[in-house]
């Protein structure tokens, strides 16, 4: 039994020297070649793969011209805060900056001791992290809210400030009405986006296609990282001259039309395209005085029949035509009937299957 | 170093030739040799070198991006839409330079944050500290007139509100902007200047600040964590 423990204990002890023999070794030096310079050749390495990703995914992107006779707009957090805030805090901060850049100089000198006690640790890495996320929320800040619509193409929208799409003022408790964020008050959005009223007219006014039910941000993402991603689907950007400014629209417009013809794909993040609740035949019943725009959803195999009644509500199965004019015509010719739709109609989808 | 490689080094042709010209087979080995802290091996230990790294990629983008870049106010964003559409290769490569600065800027804060915590700008490296801080300014000067050169309207407005705050300190605010620019909106004379700055003097200053940088880490070592 004794022979059995001091085996153990010499086993246990020999356990430790090994590791006490490995602690020791990894305390000694090692040459710059290979260990050092492999390692740090591999981590610069990486570091530039990652930024030839970055610039392949995120290219960067050119703005037109600078206009120095224009109106003068805001263009960066920086000047915007310079414009918009009290001078006394602009002075305050510029003085603290530049306060800061000088403190730093003097840092050696503010800490000569060559050890740190456990408190002064603390301090120093509480205070580099409180420098090091306060740096980063700044730059992060500047990167997100300042760059809402995520194009350089778009002058005077490409700054816009949060609260300009989240309204101004919620009260007390919600200062920026963030509440609403994700549903951008329209108006908002009309503010730059709208020289035309014909698109509040056909979209968003009582008798429009999406009435009070919709808000343009429901379809457009105003933080889109890059243009053609503002709108899901395909729908892609188009610069347009519009009350003397350049704007981008995440559409092409056609002869009259002042509102892209949305991807259907855009209209099935919500909506089922059957006749459930939420689907076709709600919107239908919601609004049977619209014309939809956009391409033609999926057949999966259906006849057109299968979904479309006639026009005057004797429907085949339970949808009716959402596709009516407002007249309530589904042809525009009075009577105009029949089931061989495909004699007249060429359906084309993207994602016809 | 193991013995192979020093046999190897000792045979080498063109380290050789090299030597008999420029004596640096000494400094060479040396160098390989020199001996490095194992705790040395982590990730934050590299930022200096990863700064170093963008540095190099901006070096080299940016010597690529000159040869099409136009430093004047009627072609500056044409030459920068030239350079993104019809360049081979060139919105990469602007890609690669704007990417590169902002990691720069990034890293060159990382890697200061790195020697506050560890104490590495205690005696006798406060010399290095300083000229850190100088680095950190060179570099943020870089950012600055990087900015300003596409000249479109952030580029722009960005120059004027420099200038408009420059001119706003006491006594010496005036003549500063002078130096810049003779103009009240700023202009080609602005666009210049930052040019000049941007390609010249900011790269020789950034240049000898680490040279000295380098050859003080280099006599004096990493130093040890407190």
């Amino acid at each position: 039994m004794l022979e059995r423990l001091k085996d153990a204990c010499r086993k246990l002890t020999a356990r430790f020297s090994k590791r006490r023999r490995e602690r020791e070794a990894a305390k000694k030096d090692v040459p710059f070649f290979p260990e050092f310079a492999t390692f740090e050749l591999v981590i610069m390495l990486i570091a530039m793969v990652v930024v030839v990703l970055i610039a392949v995914f995120w290219p960067g992107v050119a703005g037109p011209a600078a206009d120095p006779a224009g109106d003068f707009e805001p263009t960066a957090f920086l000047e915007f805060a310079l414009d918009e805030l009290p001078d006394w805090i602009t002075a305050v901060g510029l003085g603290g900056s530049i306060g800061f850049v000088i403190l730093l100089f003097f840092i050696p000198r503010l800490d000569p001791g060559k050890t740190r006690s456990k408190t002064a640790r603390r301090i120093v890495v509480l205070s580099a992290a409180v420098f090091l996320v306060g740096w980063l929320g700044i730059y992060g800040a500047y990167g997100y809210f300042a760059i809402p619509h995520g194009s350089n193409n778009t002058p005077g929208g490409e700054w816009t400030m949060c609260w300009h799409c989240h309204s101004h003022w919620g009260g007390p408790g919600d200062p920026l009405d963030i509440s609403r964020h994700g549903e951008v008050i329209d108006e908002n959005c009309m503010t730059c986006h709208l020289d035309d009223p014909k698109l509040v007219e056909f979209y968003l006014c009582d008798e429009g296609l999406f009435r009070e039910s919709h808000q343009c941000s429901h379809c457009h993402n105003p933080h889109a990282p890059v243009p053609h991603e503002v709108t899901p689907g395909e729908t892609r950007m188009e610069r347009m001259a519009v009350g003397g400014e350049t704007y981008v629209f995440p559409y092409t417009p056609r002869n009259g039309e002042t509102h892209p013809s949305l991807p259907m794909r855009t209209c099935y993040a919500c909506h089922e395209f059957d006749t459930a609740s939420g689907g076709a035949a709600e919107v239908a019943e919601s609004s049977p005085a619209t014309t939809l725009v956009g391409e033609h959803p999926p057949l999966d195999g259906r006849a057109c029949l299968d979904c479309h009644a006639t026009y005057d509500g004797a429907a085949v199965g339970v949808a009716r035509c959402i596709f009516s004019e407002a007249d309530g015509d589904v042809h525009a010719l009075p009577g105009a009937r029949g089931s061989d739709c495909a004699s007249c109609h060429e359906i084309t989808t993207t994602y016809e299957r | 170093m193991s013995d192979e490689t020093r046999k190897k080094i000792a045979e080498s042709r063109w380290l050789n030739w090299l030597d008999k010209r420029f004596r640096l087979k000494d400094y060479i080995v040396e160098s390989m040799e020199h001996p490095v802290k194992p705790w040395m091996r982590k990730w934050y230990y590299c930022l200096g070198g990863l700064t170093l790294t963008m540095f190099i990629l901006l070096v080299i983008t940016g010597i690529i991006l000159l040869q099409h870049y136009e430093p004047t106010t009627a072609g500056a964003a044409e030459s920068l839409a030239f350079i993104m559409g019809d360049v081979w290769m060139g919105w990469l490569i602007r890609g690669i330079h704007h990417w590169a600065a902002n990691l720069m800027m990034f890293l060159v804060v990382a890697h200061m944050v790195r020697v506050f915590i560890t104490g590495a700008y205690k005696n006798p490296r406060e010399l290095n500290w300083i000229t850190g801080v100088f680095l950190l300014l060179t570099t943020a000067g870089f950012y600055l007139t990087g900015y300003i050169l596409p000249w479109d309207q952030r580029g722009f407005e960005l120059a004027q509100r420099t200038l408009e705050l420059v001119r706003k300190v006491p006594l010496v605010g005036n003549p500063l902007a002078y130096l810049v620019t003779s103009e009240k909106i700023a202009g080609d004379e602005a666009l210049h200047f930052f040019y000049m700055s941007h390609v010249i003097i900011l790269p020789l200053v950034l240049f000898i600040l680490l040279l000295f940088h380098f050859v003080m880490i280099r006599r004096q070592g990493i130093a040890d964590p407190l």
